[in-house]
């Protein structure tokens, strides 16, 4: 009655002997095919965000450049502050970027039916967040430091001067605890949004960010409300050198504080995690 | 291969359930058409049975295991192609080299051939190619993957008349004895002469799993004939050549299928056809 005919498939099926057990938690060899999917379809959108950047903070740099010449544009506390403050933004809204993966219908069905298991797919969103994107977002630091002395030198004919790399930006490195605030803060950012993503597909960083901040006035309410402390200020205080902690030095506090980030970390991390594995196809067709 | 048992879901608690006890086996060499009307549940069982939608009671098990579990040894056993989908801004080329590395049994040269049967060529940008174009695309590489089960959710929205063709010519190629596919659709017309086994959804249950076989002994189908012929008729409509009608098949006598008018006869009178197939009438 139909028109095709039965064709063999022999050799699939002695494939499909051969083919060894699968792990379906984490292969290494899957986890890396899914990234170089995920890099291959996402390479034009990378360059784009990359040219974005380096020319944002090639104006900035500019506009920022000391009038005396001398010293490069990058050196300025102003440029450490805009970076700085640029960097975790767009960590931030990297996290975020899950929800475009998994917000429409029509890109979340092909999404969740790739062959890789989920935590092969969370593990690859945050390591791009964790590595891809700020190394992304340096590099085009770097282009930006040496494009802003070029436009410097050559309209305001000011000395070519662009210094190394990243100049005056490393200094966290000389500082173990600078070091492992950015990244434990870096890690809790991106896990943050990750989670808000999970939650909210449409305009997932606003609304991660709205939490954020209801979450702080809640805690300040209940801070002011159960322990007394009726001024706005004296928050940090009573944490930092309060009763509790006055044998503390402040160091070992803000270790402590790092500790408490991480294992916030963990937990957000491993929720966000178990909503991706709960992650359905939604109701309404887009 | 596929077995679903006792399938209960619903999209709202206080409303009727969408699915409400379903039953149903999928066997490897068969092109299952699940016909149903507009919003009967057809996508959300396709979403079901790849398990990217979960059942509120029941199971859905691919060879024992668990669909919603989304083990990747699952995954790479099923391949659905979406009503709707975005692919992304690569080439061809390059979309086959990144995804075909997650299904072992993935044909290069039967997705060309496939190509080659839709008159498809090469593009540098997919996300750029029209929703027909796409759909042909990704049925001629959901074919080459060799999946044991395929899921098809209104393949041919979208598609142009010759291309509807076309993909039953790539429909019958790309079949054979391991594999089985299952289409949905509300366009029957689309499934003639392709499918071997017709599964119609109504009212949150199964009104019709059976082969094509199966029904045509049990069911005669009848085009062009005068009134006098249609006496007896389970359901009959005039058309401009006369009437069509479906009548009891008492001697078994082979007819040709008419899908649209099982699947009208379904809807009109579901409960004389479930009658029919669970005594057949003699």
């Amino acid at each position: 009655m139909n028109d095709y005919h039965i064709t063999e498939n022999g050799p699939a099926t002695t494939i499909a002997s051969k083919h060894p057990a699968t792990n379906n938690f984490f292969s290494p060899r899957r986890f890396g095919r899914y990234c170089a999917k995920q890099i291959h379809e996402w390479k034009r959108g990378l360059l784009l965000q990359f040219f974005s950047l380096a020319g944002i903070y090639t104006i900035l740099m500019f506009l920022y450049h000391p009038s005396d010449g001398e010293a490069p544009a990058i050196t300025s506390t102003g440029i450490h502050i805009l970076i700085w403050f640029g960097f975790f933004i767009y960590i931030a809204k990297s996290g975020s970027s899950l929800a475009e993966q998994i917000g429409r219908r029509s890109k979340r069905v092909l999404y969740l039916a790739v062959p890789a298991s989920t935590a092969e797919k969370y593990i690859a969103h945050l390591l791009w967040t964790l590595i891809l994107y700020p190394i992304l977002f340096f590099a085009a630091i770097i282009v930006a430091q040496y494009a802003s002395e070029i436009i410097s030198s050559s309209i305001r004919g000011e000395v070519f001067n662009p210094g190394t790399p990243l100049q005056g930006m490393l200094t966290v490195w000389n500082d173990l605890y600078s070091l492992s605030t950015i990244i434990v803060w870096t890690i809790s950012n991106i896990v943050t949004f990750t989670l808000g993503a999970t939650l909210w597909q449409k305009n997932s960083f606003l609304k991660t960010i709205a939490a954020l901040f209801l979450l702080g006035i809640i805690i300040i309410f209940f801070y002011t409300i159960f322990v007394g402390k009726a001024e706005f200020g004296s928050l940090f205080t009573y944490i930092a050198i309060g009763n509790y902690f006055e044998n503390f030095k402040s160091i070992d506090l803000l270790w402590i504080i790092n500790g408490v980030t991480i294992i916030e970390s963990i937990i957000l991390g491993y929720i966000g995690y178990m909503r991706m594995k709960e992650l359905e196809i939604n109701e309404t067709k887009r | 291969m596929l077995q679903i048992d006792n399938l209960v879901f619903s999209y709202h608690k206080k409303k009727n359930p969408i699915f409400d006890g379903i039953n149903l086996s999928i066997q490897p060499g068969a092109v299952y058409g699940l016909l149903g009307k507009n919003g009967i549940g057809k996508s959300t069982l396709l979403y079901m049975m790849s398990g990217l939608m979960f059942p509120h009671k029941g199971s859905i098990r691919l060879d024992g295991v668990e669909v919603k579990r989304r083990l990747p040894e699952t995954l790479e056993k099923i391949f659905l192609v979406p009503e709707e989908f975005d692919l992304p801004a690569i080439s061809v080329d390059a979309y086959v080299r990144r995804n075909s590395v997650f299904y072992p049994h993935f044909n290069r040269d039967q997705f060309n051939r496939y190509l080659t049967d839709f008159e498809l060529e090469g593009t540098s940008n997919l996300a750029k190619t029209s929703m027909g174009q796409k759909k042909k695309y990704l049925v001629s590489f959901a074919l080459a993957t060799n999946t044991p089960l395929l899921l098809m959710d209104e393949p041919t929205n979208g598609m142009d008349i010759p291309s509807k063709s076309q993909f039953r010519k790539v429909i019958a190629s790309g079949m054979n004895e391991q594999k089985s596919i299952v289409i949905s659709t509300h366009q029957v017309r689309d499934l003639e002469n392709m499918i071997d086994r017709i599964d119609i959804l109504e009212g949150g249950r199964l009104l019709l799993d059976a082969d094509t076989g199966t029904i045509t002994s049990h069911l005669r189908f009848v085009k062009g004939v005068g009134e006098a012929d249609t006496e007896g008729a389970l359901y009959k409509v005039s058309t401009i050549a006369g009437y069509s009608a479906i009548l009891p098949n008492p001697t078994g006598e082979e007819s040709p299928l008419d899908i649209e008018m099982l699947f009208n006869y379904a809807i009109e009178a579901p409960d004389n056809l479930q009658r029919i197939f669970a005594n057949p009438v003699k």
